[in-house]
């Protein structure tokens, strides 16, 4: 009640200023007895307090606009100490004012917001990221290896004709080495095709050396269970010029592969057979699970394949009119999934085609 | 390929290890796929003697045997019936361990105490069943391991022999490589043979009606065999290669074959009519029971070895039922022959019967190295089953087969490796691998193959040789100069890129779907019999009816990924995928367009707290497509209602038009469909030609100096018929080709009281901006009151007042 007390104690103080005698003893009475600043600082709680003192004092019927009505009724000499009291006394109570004006305002403002606190640990509002698929991801990779090694990417029909896939790779009708690619046949003549390496025809076919490029693309082999999908994801390059050799093919590749798999990667090109390349080579690097301790993904050998090479086979050259003593080349074909499982540790590959979204949702 | 290591210690010495050989043949193109412990889980199993058999006091069924291990006797307790005094057994003794994990312990059975157990061939994992005790033969060493005594301290090795290699799918072949890669020397099998009786010319005939096919016929007659089981170290070895025993015929046709790479053929000569043997091409439709039971209709390409009568074995592939070996068999005529490959593998593609027989003769088996088969094979029967070997041999061989001479350059060889190897190592390669030397020039070999390598026939295999036996990781590294060819850039490349980024910024999850479809699916999908996506490419020989042809929509792919995850209880899903489809195209080659399609379905937002988990509808997969759009650059593209895709709700689908030609839909599945289907009705989904939007793209942005005059906006609301689309607004906008309109942008759409039935209000913010001026108020009023007037003029609009 102490603010009510203080508008009363003023109310009173104006009804008792009717001649109340020389202005300038009253002044300094008047303020004792109001105790206006006392009340501005203990008794203003709000910016509202505030302004209830504030017109007891200055408003137009404040007892300080009162007060100044009446200094031209004083004496001639006393009205300039009049005015200096009264103007002291109205200071004083102005800066009180200002000073607790500022402390309230600060005070209701963080009380404000306080107020408007929200609860900082519900969940964002995302817009929602999707992921590339991890084989995407890969092939991007690995593409972006060989494009900053001066390769460009070519493409070729999936639905490819015999001729291309397999015959002018070496490869006539009844050649054993057809049974390493079980092949979905769409007719006697056209078949899905069963590697990448049919673009390197097509693009030979098209140009004249120098040829620099890879082509990755889906490739389809007849066969599913649980190491092998009908489809998968090849990657094949293809290098030919005149002088390129095989110390060539192991320059390119071991730098592909200390891109792709860190520097300092061990790797050993192992001979094998391509009907299309001679020498043929695999390259196996040393087991990234493992490290070449040997375990069940590197089948306890310490080394896992990882692409499969050699230096472009001179019937192949013939069947697309390049001449074999003029032009040498070597040509590659890489596995994205299984590049793609070494580097995620995927232990199944029909987990890349289920497209179950809590697999997708983790590359 | 599976051998054995102590099979190629017969024919190549060495100190070297299992592995270090494995090593050795893996680094030179003989990849050693697997090695595997024959006498891996046994332990602490000896030869045991019986010294004496006793019954056991407290039980009948049970003997009380003593034991010799070598030092003591023990008893042992045994449950087994066929046993002797004197018999050598397995003993296991206490503290020994048996395949699969079982430990022996010293044991009281009945009482009385046993020092250990006397194992079958099934407790050994010899055998699946056996029916009594193991018996051992008389000389095994009492008190030795039994891993030695009976043949399992070895090593099976699995090799992957590639299909230029035939020579390397026999024990011999692989021990010629490992002898020639190690510098060690190479024993051949020694065998004897004795001949007995008239010679075999009077006995047997061979006629060969075709020697382009069959080239080389050989035979020979064994009389008074006894067909039976084979003995224990032949049963153990085949086993160890992963071959049957049959009989002691069939098994020594089968070891020569393991061993030398040559297959061999027994007939039963009772079987033989006229004692004749003819070897002729099929008549196209012949039957034939192969001795799999199997009937056989035979085509004209394919070659028969026949009888005065019949046919009695597919020549090359598998005998006949007619003619088998079995116990009953006392005279055997032995075949050995040379056919060729491709006629081999093309029967046996066309008849889908692969044997061991035609895996080699299809991949080129040694002319040269028949008639030692042959004899070898003779002799292993006369030994283990008795009889008598005629004299002499029957060797039909109209035109001996030979490897070409080939020069190898030795520059070549170093312009393909990039390697300095000198002429002398070159020289030393093709010694050890038993390739001649006709003839050596300063700088050049006159050079010919053994006739096992059928596949050294040209300079380059030469060239692969030196390389392999060099070795690959002697030939150093090196980076070719940077070819002149010039990189080319790619638009679908980068523009696939960038697609998948945006959809993955929109929230959407990149899928990757077999290429394949079930043709059922377009009936499921509604399309009409003559729409375009029924064009399909059709397999021969599909993994299953679903997956028969090839996909010439996504849709199908899409709806499965959504029904999988559905069902695993996943019920917020977005996804895209981009992929060729393939479209029938007459004769040839099928067209490849790229599509990208996509679904939603299920909550529109990550956080479906504060959207009241509201659902993913028509307009956010196309504000998805539209930012798509954009990230590509694609200017032209606007959207119409679509009334040709018979799978989507026929008021929620939009065609995209891109210049004006249809590039693709977006719209919620057709409630019909999606019961069909089995899955939610507020599913939605876009599928649009990649390289048509990409075509529409433009390479670079568009750049255009920011303005330097402020914007003047005006908002417009009005009412117009519910029919009229939000396109026809701007369209009626446009007309005016007021070149102050800066942008038009729908802030507001509403229907329902107090606008009238029938109608909807739609209200715009429209900016105007001139590029020459700050615009005054008047002028922009004017422009605003053309807006207003087209609007109401062309679309019956009424403005609402603000």
């Amino acid at each position: 009640m102490p603010l009510t007390r203080f508008l009363k104690k003023a109310r009173d103080i104006k009804a008792g200023l009717e001649g109340a005698g020389r202005l300038a003893e009253l002044i300094p009475r008047i303020s004792d007895e109001l105790g206006a600043e006392e009340a501005i600082i203990k008794f203003a709680q709000t910016t509202d307090d505030l302004k209830a003192i504030e017109l007891e004092l200055f408003g137009k019927k404040g007892i300080i606009s009162i007060l100044r009505k009446k200094i031209p009724q004083e004496a001639p000499e006393d009205r300039k100490e009049a005015g200096r009291l009264l103007n002291e006394i109205a200071g004083r109570y102005e800066a009180a004012l200002k000073a607790r004006g500022e402390e309230l305002a600060a005070a209701e403002r963080a009380q404000a917001l306080a107020s408007q606190r929200i609860d900082v640990t519900m969940p964002g509002r995302r817009p929602g990221v999707g992921r590339p698929h991890p084989v995407t991801t890969v092939t991007r990779e690995v593409v972006e290896i060989f494009l900053e090694m001066g390769f460009s990417v070519a493409e070729g029909p999936e639905v490819e004709l015999d001729y291309y896939n397999f015959e002018t790779l070496n490869m006539p009708k009844d050649h054993p080495a057809r049974d390493m690619q079980d092949t979905f046949y769409v007719s006697d003549d056209v078949v899905l095709r069963t590697h990448t390496s049919p673009v390197q025809v097509r693009t030979m076919k098209s140009r004249r050396p120098p040829v620099q490029i890879i082509a990755p693309g889906k490739v389809y082999r007849c066969d599913a269970d649980v190491s092998h999908t009908p489809m998968f994801h090849q990657v094949e390059g293809l290098m030919v010029d005149r002088g390129i050799n095989f110390s060539h093919l192991k320059g390119v590749l071991e730098t592909f592969i200390s891109k792709m798999f860190g520097a300092g990667t061990a790797t050993r090109f192992r001979p094998s057979f391509f009907p299309f390349t001679e020498p043929s080579a695999e390259v196996d690097i040393r087991c990234v699970i493992c490290g070449g301790n040997g375990c069940r993904v590197c089948k306890s050998t310490g080394w896992l394949e990882i692409l499969g090479c050699g230096m472009v086979d001179p019937e192949v050259f013939r069947a697309v009119g390049y001449d074999p003593e003029e032009f040498t080349g070597f040509a590659f074909g890489l596995g994205m999934e299984r590049i793609t499982m070494l580097k995620y540790g995927i232990d199944d590959i029909r987990l890349f085609y289920e497209n179950d979204m809590r697999f997708l949702g983790q590359f | 390929m599976r051998t054995s290591f102590n099979w190629l210690k017969e024919y190549v010495e060495t100190d070297l290890t299992v592995r270090q050989v494995s090593d050795r043949l893996t680094m030179a193109g003989l990849e050693v796929e697997g090695l595997e412990y024959l006498g891996e889980g046994i332990s602490g199993v000896v030869v045991g003697r019986i010294v004496s058999i006793n019954p056991h006091p407290n039980a009948d069924r049970l003997t009380l045997c003593e034991v010799d291990n070598g030092s003591e006797v023990l008893p042992v307790i045994c449950g087994a019936k066929n046993l002797h005094a004197g018999d050598r057994v397995p003993l296991a003794l206490p503290g020994a361990e048996l395949p699969g994990g079982m430990k022996i312990e010293k044991a009281k059975l009945r009482g009385v105490l046993s020092f250990g157990m006397l194992c079958s061939e099934k407790e050994l994992g010899l055998a699946k069943e056996s029916s009594g005790l193991m018996i051992l033969p008389e000389d095994a060493p009492v008190g030795g391991d039994i891993v030695k005594a009976v043949g399992l301290d070895d090593w099976a090795m699995e090799i992957n022999v590639t299909p230029n290699r035939p020579d390397c799918l026999c024990a011999l072949g692989i021990a010629r490589e490992a002898a020639a890669l190690t510098r060690s020397a190479l024993r051949q099998p020694k065998f004897k043979l004795a001949e007995h009786g008239a010679n075999i010319a009077g006995r047997m005939k061979v006629t060969i009606e075709d020697p382009e096919l069959c080239p080389r016929y050989a035979g020979r007659l064994v009389t008074g065999v006894k067909a039976g089981p084979s003995p224990a170290w032949m049963r153990r070895r085949l086993q160890a290669v992963g071959v049957r025993s049959i009989n002691n015929v069939v098994d020594a046709t089968n070891y020569v074959m393991m061993e030398m790479g040559q297959p061999l053929h027994a007939f039963d000569c009772r079987f033989l009519a006229g004692r004749e043997i003819i070897v002729r091409r099929a008549v196209e439709g012949e039957v034939f029971t192969t001795l799999d039971g199997v009937e056989r209709t035979l085509s004209k390409d394919m070659l028969l070895i026949c009888d005065a009568d019949r046919p009695v074995a597919l020549a090359g592939v598998m005998g006949g039922q007619n003619s088998e070996v079995t116990d009953q068999t006392t005279d055997v005529f032995l075949e050995s022959a040379y056919f060729n490959p491709s006629c081999v593998r093309k029967t046996s593609r066309k008849l889908g019967l692969h044997t061991e027989a035609s895996h080699r003769f299809e991949r080129g088996a040694d002319p040269e190295g028949v008639i030692t088969a042959l004899d070898r094979a003779a002799s292993m029967i006369a030994g283990l089953a008795g009889g008598e070997i005629a004299a002499g041999r029957i060797d039909e061989y109209p035109n001996p087969l030979k490897m070409p001479v080939v020069t190898l350059r030795v520059a070549r060889v170093n312009e393909i490796l990039g390697a300095g190897l000198e002429k002398d190592e070159i020289a030393d390669i093709m010694k050890r691998l038993r390739i001649k030397i006709h003839e050596e020039t300063e700088d050049s070999f006159l050079l010919q193959a053994p006739a096992f390598r059928p596949d050294l026939t040209r300079e380059i295999d030469f060239v692969e040789e030196a390389a392999r036996v060099y070795g690959y990781g002697k030939i150093r590294s090196s980076m070719p100069a940077r070819a002149a060819a010039a990189r080319e850039p790619d638009t679908v490349l980068a523009a696939s890129m960038r697609a998948r980024d945006a959809m993955q910024d929109c929230g959407f999850h990149e899928v990757v779907n077999y290429s394949f479809m079930d043709p059922g699916d377009f009936d499921r999908l509604g399309l009409s019999e003559n729409d375009f996506r029924r064009k399909t490419v059709t397999l021969q020989n599909p993994l299953s009816a679903g997956q028969s042809v090839m996909r010439t929509t996504l849709l199908p792919s899409l709806f499965g990924n959504l029904s999988l995850n559905l069902s695993r209880g996943v019920r917020d899903m977005k996804v895209f995928e981009l992929s060729r489809v393939f479209i029938h195209a007459g004769p040839g080659l099928p067209n490849e367009p790229l599509k990208i399609g996509g679904l939603a379905c299920g909550a529109r937002a990550a956080s479906p707290w504060e959207t009241g988990g509201r659902k993913a509808d028509f307009y956010d997969m196309k504000g998805a497509v539209e930012q798509m759009l954009d990230a590509l650059r694609v200017a032209n593209a606007v959207f119409a209602a679509e009334e040709d895709a018979p799978f989507l709700h026929p008021g929620k689908a939009a065609r995209l038009l891109v210049g004006g030609s249809p590039a693709g839909y977006i719209g919620q599945v057709h409630p019909d469909i999606a019961e069909r289907w089995d899955i939610p009705a507020e599913v939605c989904v876009f599928e649009i030609d990649f390289r048509s939007i990409i075509e529409a793209a433009s390479a670079l942005p568009s750049y255009k100096a920011l303005p330097r005059y402020p914007a003047v906006e005006r908002d417009i609301a009005v009412i117009v018929p519910a029919d009229v689309t939000s396109l026809s607004v701007l369209k009626a906008m446009e007309s005016l080709k007021l070149g102050l309109v800066e942008d038009v942008k729908l802030f507001d759409y509403y229907e329902g009281a107090p606008i009238p039935e029938g109608k909807k209000s739609l209200a715009y913010t429209v900016t105007y901006r001139s590029f020459e001026k700050t615009l005054t108020d008047e002028e922009a009023n004017l422009a605003h009151k053309k807006i207003m007037d087209v609007l109401k003029e062309r679309l019956g609009a009424e403005i609402r007042e603000q």
